[in-house]
Parts: structure tokens; C-alpha cells; sequence
């Protein structure tokens, strides 16, 4: 693959930057697609989401400084994306986030592109009722598998500090599932 | 092993307490638990594969999401300001006077439902950008008209010492 540095310098040079672009989203449309399904849940939001979080890669990559690594300002890009997003869609709904939260998750039942079984669709539910640092940081370590560092850049947050959310969202999402 | 446990007898296997560490630590943090690996989401055949087009025409046309602009938010205000003066004047023309409502109080209520129904997409910061400040007094903003007395009785109340805050009185 494409060394980092060399890819964001691509991306600056009007010259190189279309096929640089093609890039960029064939290496990381597919590990953005899940991290932003795993917050918005459903396919067609993801793809809003995917997409204005592509567009604004394309069209900040000036501002893009290189202190941290580009796959965690994507990152952060997205996470950004996809929060505004269901802030947005709460507002319209006239739905608490937490409210919202629970729809979506109690939505997934009737959604074609959710294939999962009944522990499954219980787990995204478990998911749904966490606050939502502990839901981004339970998705990016447990179904994403990024190690701490990564999360700890992307988050900006200490990995002392992920480790203790992980560990209280994994107890929250047990007792969740025992209680039911 | 330790002498004194040696003595009662007990065993534990080679390398138990040299794992042990990093066992807990698994069993804190990791996925000690029984759930599903997989999530059950879905993707629509060909998605993935068609997203570099999307993306493509979306640059081409120059379109920029969640790009903010704020002039034009002064467009909508008067398109729907001059909305709701023209029928005000065609039910005004038509009906004559009616005691019910008055051009600014159907002024507002278009805005408002102008507002509400169209998602401006404006954070509280974005909005305190657009919104002339200077002209703005604090009893525009709220429901219930905050008058001196209320304010004084307020900090009277929480705050330690009134005369720290060195107000100048009016006398």
C-alpha cells in the first residue's frame, strides 16, 4: 500500500489528487462503512454519512496537518459526521437521543440489511442504552478490533481511560442481556 | 515456589503466576464474555463498489456537505418574510380586518415554521455568528421579561458577596 505521506501529498497536488482520491476510498471506504453503520445503524444513513465524511476529507485535505496519522483524522471525520447526523435527525424527530437511540436499535428488526439473530439484534439493543463515548469505544474495540493507541488517538482520550469505559460498557451490556 | 506453601502440600503448574497477570487483564478487558463476534449487520450487493462514481459526480458538481454558508440563511428569511406578507395582504383584501392575528404575529409564526420544518443544520455557535448581537436585549430571548428586581434577588441568592461583584446603583 501507498506510504501515508506520499498518499496526503498526492491528495494536495491538484495534478494527482482524482486518482489519489480513488485511492484513499478504496483503501478505507469499507473501514469507515462499519464504523459509521456500527453508530447510525441503518445502511441508507451510512451511506449519507460515508459519503459527506469523503467529501470533506477531499475538500479539507489542505488542512490537514499530518500531526496525527490520516486514518484517525478520517476517523474522526466520520465519528464527527455520524454524530451530527443523528443530533440532527433527533431534532427533526423531536426525540431525545436517548429516545432516538432505542428506535433505531428497535428498528433493526424490520431492516433487510440487518441479518443478525435474536442475540444479536439483543446485543445492539444492550449497545443502544450506553452513553455515547462508551458506545463509539465498546464498537471500535470489540466488533472493529482497533487496538487502544488507535482509539486513544482517534477519541483523544487516555487508553487508561478507554480501558475503564470499555470495561463499564462491556459490564452494562452484560447486565443488560442477564436482566433480560 | 515459596517455602511455606511448599509445606501445606499445594502445587500450582510451571508458569502459573508469570501468566497470571496478563490473564486477568484479558479477562478486564477483552472479550471475556459470550456474545456474538459479528455484528448482523448487512450491505446492498454492490455498494461498496459504486461509492468511487457517487463520490465522483457528487466533486464534480462542486456540491460540499454540511458546508455552512450563512449569507444565504438570510435569503430564506426574507423569502418567507415576503410569503407571509403577501398572504397577509390577500386575506387582509380579501377578508378585511380580523381581530385574530396581526401581520406580525403571522410573520413569526411562518418563520418559526419555516424554522422548524427546514433544518438550517446551524449549531448555537453558528447561529451566534449570523445573529446581530449587538441589537439583541436579553428579554427578546426570553419568555418571562427579566426585570432588575428579579436579577438582583437571583444573585442575592447565590451569589457569596454582593458587593464583590461591585454593582453600580442608580441613585
Amino acid at each position: 500500500m501507498i506510504a501515508e505521506e506520499t498518499l496526503v501529498a498526492q491528495l494536495k497536488d491538484r495534478e494527482s489528487q482524482a486518482k489519489a482520491f480513488e485511492v484513499l476510498i478504496n483503501a478505507y471506504k469499507e473501514r469507515l462503512y462499519w464504523h459509521i453503520r456500527r453508530i447510525v445503524l441503518n445502511h441508507d444513513d451510512t451511506d449519507d454519512v460515508l459519503q459527506n465524511t469523503f467529501i470533506k476529507v477531499f475538500r479539507n485535505i489542505e488542512n490537514f496537518k499530518g500531526d496525527s496519522k490520516l486514518y484517525s483524522w478520517m476517523y474522526r471525520i466520520a465519528t464527527n459526521e455520524a454524530l451530527s447526523f443523528l443530533k440532527t435527525k433527533s431534532r427533526k424527530l423531536g426525540l431525545s437521543s436517548e429516545a432516538l437511540q432505542e428506535s433505531l436499535a428497535n428498528q433493526l428488526v424490520s431492516d433487510v440489511y440487518f441479518e443478525g439473530d435474536e442475540i444479536q439484534l439483543k446485543l445492539q439493543q444492550a449497545i443502544a442504552t450506553l452513553p455515547e463515548k462508551q458506545k463509539l469505544i465498546f464498537n471500535m474495540k470489540y466488533f472493529q478490533e482497533l487496538k487502544y493507541d488507535e482509539i486513544s488517538e482517534i477519541l483523544d482520550t487516555s487508553v487508561g481511560g478507554l480501558k475503564a469505559s470499555y470495561h463499564l460498557a462491556v459490564k452494562k451490556i452484560q447486565s443488560y442481556l442477564e436482566e433480560d | 515456589m515459596d517455602k511455606k506453601y511448599k509445606k501445606e502440600g499445594f502445587r500450582v503448574p510451571d508458569g502459573y503466576f508469570e501468566g497470571l497477570n496478563k490473564r486477568l487483564q484479558d479477562r478486564l478487558y477483552q472479550d471475556s464474555f459470550d456474545l456474538p463476534e459479528e455484528d448482523g449487520f448487512a450491505v446492498p450487493e454492490g455498494y461498496l463498489e459504486g461509492l468511487q462514481d457517487k463520490l465522483n459526480s457528487r466533486i464534480a458538481t462542486g456540491e460540499e456537505p454540511g458546508v455552512i454558508k450563512l449569507k444565504p440563511w438570510k435569503k430564506y428569511y426574507f423569502v418567507a418574510a415576503s410569503i407571509a406578507a403577501a398572504v397577509v395582504i390577500i386575506i387582509g383584501l380579501r377578508l378585511g380586518r380580523t381581530d385574530d392575528f396581526t401581520f406580525s404575529d403571522l410573520a413569526n409564526a411562518e418563520l418559526e415554521s419555516y424554522f422548524y420544518d427546514n433544518d438550517l443544520e446551524l449549531t448555537s455557535y453558528e447561529m451566534a455568528e449570523v445573529l446581530p448581537v449587538e441589537e439583541i436585549e436579553v428579554n427578546d430571548i426570553l419568555d418571562n421579561e427579566l426585570n432588575e428586581e428579579n436579577i438582583m434577588d437571583y444573585l442575592d441568592d447565590n451569589v457569596e458577596d454582593l458587593y464583590e461583584l461591585n454593582i453600580e446603583y442608580d441613585e
